[in-house]
This record gives C-alpha cells, structure tokens and sequence, in this order.
C-alpha cells in the first residue's frame, strides 16, 4: 500500500481526507457497515444468496411457498348438527300426551290388524331403524373428522411460524456469513500488514547490527585485527563499553559514580580478561563526561527526592527515570 | 456604556465552553466598559448546587453578582423527562416544567433583571438553553444581545426556544455554520446580527512561533542538543518541553483538554485511542481537565488534572496533536487555541463547527469512524512536515479571524446598534442597590 506523499507547501485537508478514506477503503476492500449490514438483511434472500452454492432448491423452494389459507371455523352462520333420532317398532304407535297418550297407544295397537290389511308396516320400521343406526354412525365419524381438522390446522399454522423462523434463521446467517467474510479480510489485512512491521523491523535491526559492526571495526583498527579468534569476547565487551560512554553525552538517569567506577570495581567483573588500549582510553574519556555531566546537573538543578512521587501523573513503568535529574518545575505539579 | 452579562455560571475555575467564552468577552470589554456579571451561585452544571457565596464578588476586574438557585437539578428524573418531552406531544406547560427541571432556576436572578434592566445599556445573554436566558430575554428584548451557542441537539426543537431567538435585538452567531444551522431552524427578526466567536491570544510566554517544534522521537533531553545544532540555541524551555517534562512524557503526545465527560465524546476517544495504541503503540493520550468518568488504566493514557492557564499552553504547545472529540460544539475554545499555538487538530466529524475550523484553516483532520481516526493519528504523528505545514496554516488563520480587537469591534457594532437605556429611575435604584449592598457587606 503506497504511503502518503503530501508536500507541505500546499496541504488541502479535504484533499488529505479524500485520500484517507480512499486508503482505508483500498485497505479493508468492500466493508460494510453496522447500518448496512441491517440494511442487506432487510433485503429478499434471492439478492444475497446464490442458490448453487447453497442448495439448489432452496431459492425456489421458499419462492413457491403460497401462503395457508385460514381454516373456516363453524362459525355463527352454519347450522348445528341435528341429533340422531331413535327409532325402534314402537315408535310408530307411541304419543306423548302423557295418560291419554297410554290410552291412544293402546287403541293404536287394537288397531293394528286393521292396519296391517291396507300395508305393512314392518319393512319401513326396519328401514327407519336402520338409518338412524346410520345417522348416529354418521355423526360420530363426523365429530372425529372435525377434531382432525383442527389438529391439522393447529400443525398448520405451527408450520407456517416455523417457516418464518426458518427463512430468519437463514437470512441471521447469511448476514453473519456476511460479516464473518468482511472481518476475516480485515485481519488478513492486518495480519499481512504486522507481518510487514515484522519484516521491515527484522531488515532494520540486521541493518543496524551491520552499522554497528563497521563502526566498531573501523574504530578498533589494527589493534582489533591483531586479535587472535579467540579474543573475540574482549572486543564485545569492548565495544559495549564503547557505546555506554556516548549515552552519557548529556545527564542521564544514571549517576557519573555509576558509570565511572561502579562496573569495574563490582565482583562480577573481578575475573574478567584486562581490557584494551583503546577500551581503557574511550573508558577514561567516559569518566571525564560523566564528570562534567553531574558537574552541569549540580550546578543547573539540586537534587530533588520528592519530584518523583510530586507528579500527578503516574509515570509507566517505560518512562520512569531516576528523580535525581528530575526538572525544578516538578516540585510545581503539588500545587495544581 | 454599562453592559450586564447574563450567564448560568460564572468564575475562574469554570471549565464550560460557553462559560469561559463569557468570560473572555466580559474581560476585555470591562477594560472599554462598566461590566456586570449576573450569574447563580452554581459551580457545577449537573447538580446547580449553589456554592459560590450569594451576593457582589469582583473576579479579574468584573463585577460579578450572584443569585441563588432556587432549586437543584435531580438528573435521573430530568433525564427521564426529558426522554419523554423529546419523543412525545406535550404541550407549552410541559416544557415550562422541563425547563425549571433542567435549572438553573433562579429567580431572584430575573426578579433582579426585571428592577434594574434599565440601568443597563445592553443585555448581553449566553448560551440559549438555560432558564435564566430563555426567561431574562422577556425582559427588555429591545436590548438583548444572544449569544446562543447553539448545536443541533433534541432540546432545541422544543417550542419555548422559538421566542428566544425571535425577541432578543442582537445576536452574535459564533460561527458560519452555527448562523446557518440557526437561519434554517427559526424565524430571526433580531435588528443587528453578527458572526463573532471569540478571541484567541496567547500569552506573551508563547509567542515564539519559529522555535522548532520537538520532534516526536526525540526525548527532551535529546532536543536540547537537536536544537542546539539547528542553530536556534533555545532553551530547554521552549515548545513544550516543560509540560513533557514535568509529566514525564516522551514520544508522540494526543491531547484532550476540558471536561472529560462522555458527552463530550471521551468515552469514544477513548476506545479509539486503544484501539491506535495496540496498533500502533507509539503515543500517548494525555487527558487535560475535570475528571467527570473513570479513566481506564493504560500506560498510554494519562490525566493530567486541572491545570493552570500558562501550564494549559504549555501542554497545548508540547502535543504532537489536540483531539477535539466532541460531537457537539459551538465553537471549541481548545480547537482555536491550539491552532492559534500551532499544533494541528485532530476532530470528531460529526461537529460540523470544528470540521469548519479544519477545512477553512487546513490546520487539522476530522474523523468520522475508528479506522479514519487511527489513519489520521498516524498521517500526523508521522509526518513532520504535515504537522509544520498545518501548525503554521492554523496559526494564519486564527491571526486572521480571531484576534481580539475585531472581536470587540463587532460586539461594539452591536450594542452601539440597540436603543439607549431609560435611565429615569436610575439615581433612586442605584442608591438602593448600594445601600443594599452596603447593609449585605455590614
């Protein structure tokens, strides 16, 4: 990715905006949104998805669904079914007037001889009797069909809710499909850009190893290729201490003693092959900086063992530096 | 001339926008004019508390007189109310009622505005939101000045805010954008109108605008010595290094000064800032001002507390970059100074007076979602020569619109443009008012 070039004669900021965003658009390619992302799941399935990679039928399947008709309910307009009606060879000679309807059954069946000489009743009794065997048969089959029904329309409409969680079911997860495939190219991304920091950090260090190197060996001379392969530790101590004293050009955190005399004389040093002819002078010209270092830093500012706990901010553990060369205004932050 | 301010705070120590606006103005035009402050004891914005004592008080030469509330502001239940009255039909009584919760409520205030207006050769009033403006404006319209520091915001929709940009004789629009957003809102008939905003002055101690800017990388003990091969020979003191350290600040620095309140987009700075950080890693975010949410723990995030005005300049100077992260804004007091300093901005994009500030000066970005706002941290942080560039457009553009006497000028045009006060009763007033005064003080 092209890093900026901007001339700092003529800086347009919405000129700068522009290609901010066009950067970061190049850089994350087609990303979408919160809001357009709930836009795109707003939208009819068929536009995200393509049915060849997802089942072939799927599309067509949803698209041929017709909505369920509503089952009618036996509302107030139908007429209820009329009871079953007994009947038996009685039936035809029985009244319902109470005591006088006793006394017409009777004279019914005294009469029944003269009857049976203009028709016979028989076969009709049967056939009366027989249908309402029927009729009550009938009935009977028609109320379990009516509870049928209704169990099929209760799974009916179950159904047609299912399909409504299904088809947002599969449109949450296309969506998801969506984002998941937008972030995976984000930290793609970002993973080939750490892997740049990363090869760029690793060149810069190579880099700055070799500097060091051809400093040193320009700086050692002869005296370096002198050395016997097996004094290379000496040389390594030697070029450390090399740079140590070019630390303390200006007042550093450690104090000149430190510096100067601390390392040599402590015990780990003790066993230590005896230096060079140039270590030994770069050592002294370092103990004559960090002379004049602690000489400045004593005449410009005292010494000040509160500064460090007077700052209302609290230092990281990164930037901490000794309170010793802490700055006179220091003391002012107890005021704020 | 004779000229009250009417604001809902007032003092030194008061980090509010339009606040210290009022007091920059009330300042300097006391050096041309007799100046009167009529604010509430109030220190604090949410509760109204009063704790400034009651009565006649002279800060940085301004006579200033205080009322107490009546009443503190509950802001849960303002809160909810609010939330109703904004999506809801209510009627004009109802935002009677959100007003006097809102506060400050104060009428002694407009019990003391109605007796003495005429004393007065103009009214000037701050911000339009507040009670004590939208009822003190009914006073003497005829000579009232409005400086509404308005934003687009749900509260001034509500009805009750049509009379106050109706009646008031003057207004003093902050900036372009504020006057537009206002001429599309309402039906102004003020007579004298005006884009004013606010001086921007250093402080002579800052004036020394080609010292080198200290390079991001370097530590201030290192500048010395940058500085001193550049030739310029500058003490250790200049451009920041002091502010950087006595908070021992090294690298790239991310300022935010005022108050630290999600409203004030902090809450959103914040994530975005980690976000920069664990990318990036190489800035810190130093936050300048009154505390008002919890700061996470971050060795990239530091507060720095209240500071002093030289030490706020100090800061100002030292950043590699001022964040304005406020989606609101009427004018952004920080985003003018740090431009008049030199340091580029960096602002939210949703607060179209400060995108303004950048696309007019070319001295600053505007973010409108975390990848931009990491992008345009890292362009900035980065580069140098950007940061020179914008750094001295800012500096042109704020010598250019906001210098103090132009300010004055326009705010002279419109009092001189209001009608004389009638001062008939005014020998009799004023002596009650001393001999009131002189009885408080005995």
């Amino acid at each position: 990715m092209a890093e900026f070039n901007i001339q700092s004669d003529s800086v347009d900021v919405t000129k700068i905006m522009g290609e901010i965003r066009q950067r970061i658009r190049e850089k994350r390619g087609t990303d979408y949104t919160e809001q357009q992302i709930h836009e795109l799941a707003n939208v009819k399935l068929e536009q995200f998805l393509d049915p060849r990679q997802v089942r072939s039928d799927l599309v067509e399947h949803y698209r041929n669904l017709d909505p369920l008709d509503p089952i009618p309910d036996s509302g107030p307009g139908t007429d209820p079914i009329p009871e079953a009606v007994k009947f038996d060879k009685e039936t035809i000679y029985v009244s319902s007037r109470g005591l006088m309807g006793t006394l017409i059954r009777l004279i019914r069946r005294l009469l029944n001889p003269i009857l049976r000489l203009f028709f016979n009743p028989d076969p009709i009794i049967f056939a009366m009797s027989r249908q309402a065997e029927i009729n009550i048969k009938t009935l009977e089959l028609l109320r379990r069909q009516t509870e049928q029904m209704e169990q099929i329309g209760k799974k009916f409409a179950a159904r047609e809710a299912l399909d409504t969680l299904n088809y947002e079911v599969l449109n949450n997860l296309v969506v998801e499909m969506t984002r998941l495939a937008v972030d995976m190219k984000n930290h793609k991304m970002q993973v080939e850009s750490v892997a740049g920091r990363l090869d760029f950090d690793e060149r810069r260090a190579k880099a700055l190893e070799t500097v060091v190197q051809n400093r040193s060996s320009a700086q050692d001379g002869p005296s370096n290729t002198a050395e016997t392969p097996g004094t290379a530790p000496a040389s390594n101590r030697s070029r450390r201490r090399r740079r140590r004293p070019r630390r303390r050009v200006v007042p550093s955190t450690q104090t000149p003693e430190t510096t100067a005399s601390g390392r040599s004389a402590s015990p780990q040093n003790a066993g230590k092959k005896p230096e060079t002819a140039d270590s030994q002078s770069l050592r002294a010209q370092a103990i004559t900086d960090s002379a004049k270092a602690k000489a400045a830093s004593t005449s410009r500012e005292p010494a000040e063992p509160r500064a460090a706990e007077s700052s209302p901010v609290t230092p990281s553990s990164q930037n901490v530096v000794d309170p010793g060369v802490a700055p006179p205004e220091a003391r002012d932050t107890d005021d704020q | 001339m004779k000229i009250a301010f009417i604001v809902q705070r007032y003092g030194a120590e008061i980090l509010g926008g339009s606040e210290y606006h009022c007091r920059l103005i009330a300042e300097r035009l006391a050096g041309k004019h007799h100046v009167e402050v009529l604010t509430t004891c109030a220190q604090d914005y949410i509760s109204w508390k009063n704790e400034y004592p009651e009565g006649e008080d002279r800060i940085r030469g301004v006579t200033v007189r205080r009322f107490a509330s009546d009443q503190t502001r509950d802001l849960a239940s303002f809160n909810e109310y609010s939330d109703w009255i904004f999506h809801n039909d209510h009627s004009p009584a109802d935002e009677e009622k959100w007003l006097r919760m809102q506060g400050p409520w104060c009428p002694k205030l407009l019990s003391y505005l109605e007796h003495n207006h005429r004393n007065y050769d103009a009214l000037i009033f701050f911000t339009y939101l507040y009670a004590p403006t939208v009822l003190g404006v009914r006073i003497a319209p005829e000579r009232s000045i409005l400086v509404p520091t308005a934003h687009d915001e749900p509260a001034i929709r509500l009805g009750l805010y049509r009379d106050v940009f109706n009646r008031p004789a003057g207004i003093a629009y902050n900036t372009h954008v504020e006057r537009g957003f206002l001429k599309r809102l309402f039906a102004i008939n003020a007579n004298a109108e005006e884009t004013v905003g606010c001086g921007v002055e250093l402080p002579p101690s800052h004036l020394h605008e080609q010292a080198p800017r200290l390079d991001v990388g370097d530590t201030p003990q290192s500048e010395e010595t940058s500085a001193d091969k550049a030739g310029f020979g500058l003490p250790l003191s200049s451009r920041g290094a002091v502010f950087r350290r006595r908070h021992r600040l090294y690298g790239p620095i991310v300022l935010y000064g005022g108050r630290i309140d999600p409203g004030k987009g902090c809450e959103e700075l914040l994530d975005y800032f980690n976000s920069y950080a664990d990318s990036y890693g190489d800035a810190s975010l130093v936050l300048m001002g009154l505390k008002l949410m919890p700061i996470p723990e971050s060795s990239h995030i530091r507060f720095a507390g209240m500071l002093s005005e030289t030490e706020r300049f100090e800061a100002l100077e030292a950043a590699t970059v001022v964040v304005v992260p406020s989606p609101f804004e009427s004018l952004s007091l920080l985003a003018l100074e740090s431009l008049a300093i030199g340091t580029p901005v960096l602002a939210n994009a949703r607060s179209e007076v400060v995108v303004d500030h950048c696309q007019r000066s070319n001295g600053g970005l505007y973010y409108a979602n975390r990848g931009e706002f990491q992008e345009c941290l890292r362009l900035l942080v980065n580069n140098d020569d950007l940061r020179a560039e914008m750094g001295r457009q800012g500096r042109a553009y704020v010598r250019t619109n906001y210098r103090w006497d132009a300010i004055l000028g326009k705010y002279d045009r419109l009092i001189s443009g209001l009608p004389p006060a009638r001062k008939n009763n005014r020998p009799r007033r004023t002596s009650r008012t001393s001999r009131q005064g002189r009885n408080k003080k005995s």
